[in-house]
């Protein structure tokens, strides 16, 4: 049975003090999952707006000569706020992170580095992590 | 000259961070006003002011959808062999953009982009130059 998608999301948030908002989206930009911290001060609408404007954008980027095809992940920093969007399973879903300044980015961004392969893993049918040994052996 | 200066103070931030491939300065159309690039870099300064161009309407976007939080300081993208930072500067009228392989520390791309931001400001064609102030912070004439 795959992890709850809602749960994992609220134990990301509690690892950090001070975020205000975790939220998993399709690449349509459809919530998948979600947290908000009683602070929290930016709208899920707002977002889902950016975030297929945002989508949009990365469109023409994986196919612009640039060859910025694979980002691990973006960052939008405002005076009083992170945002931290990152994309999962080869890019169908992103992780979006939204923080004040004082939360220090390096664990936003840590914190997500190791958070999404549990998160790819409970998305609906994909399959579940291969178990290892202490050798980093797969083991059947 | 404007752009003698502008390339001047290029150089001098890419000297403070070893490592980089390009750093221009664009306009918001993606226009190039300057360019610095060393020899490893591979992507045209050009390219990367069409880049400006087509991440101009997600900025946008960011900043409705984040009103009341402030102006955006910068957008760093990461990917798997290199970071890129792109800070509006002179309120929005232009962006630097700043290429870096990722040995370069991402904390000393933002670092150098924020230190030098008043530099470029000043280079701009038009623009007046910073105030000087004394020791106790009084603006000198």
């Amino acid at each position: 049975m795959p992890e709850n998608m809602n749960e994992i999301v609220s134990e990301m948030a509690r690892q950090v003090n001070g975020i205000w908002m975790v939220t998993l989206i399709d690449s349509d930009s459809m919530v998948l999952a979600s947290w908000q911290s009683a602070d929290n001060r930016v709208s899920p609408e707002a977002l889902g707006g950016f975030m297929q404007i945002f989508n949009s954008a990365m469109a023409i980027f994986k196919q612009s000569p640039v060859g910025f095809s694979r980002f691990e992940d973006v960052i939008f920093s405002a005076t009083n706020l992170h945002q931290v969007i990152k994309p999962m399973a080869e890019g169908s879903c992103f992780v979006v992170v939204s923080a004040p300044r004082t939360v220090p980015l390096g664990m936003i961004r840590a914190m997500l580095t190791n958070y999404v392969p549990r998160l790819e893993q409970a998305l609906p049918g994909r399959q579940p992590l291969p178990r290892k040994d202490g050798m980093g052996t797969i083991i059947p | 000259m404007a752009e003698t200066k502008m390339k001047d103070v290029l150089s001098e931030m890419a000297g403070q961070l070893s490592g980089a491939w390009v750093i221009i300065v664009a306009d918001n159309d993606g226009m190039l006003l300057s360019s610095w690039s060393s020899p490893e870099n591979k992507l045209p300064p050009e390219m990367l002011g069409g880049f400006i161009q087509t991440i101009n309407s997600t900025i946008d976007a960011f900043k409705q959808s984040t009103g009341g939080f402030g102006h955006l300081e910068d957008v760093i993208f990461s990917t798997g062999f290199s970071y890129l930072l792109i800070r509006p500067i002179a309120e929005g009228q232009c962006f630097m953009v700043v290429n870096a392989p990722k040995k370069v520390p991402l904390g000393m791309i933002r670092m150098v982009a924020t230190n030098y931001t008043p530099s470029l400001e000043q280079s701009l064609p038009g623009r007046e130059p910073m105030p000087k102030h004394n020791a106790m912070g009084i603006v000198v004439h």
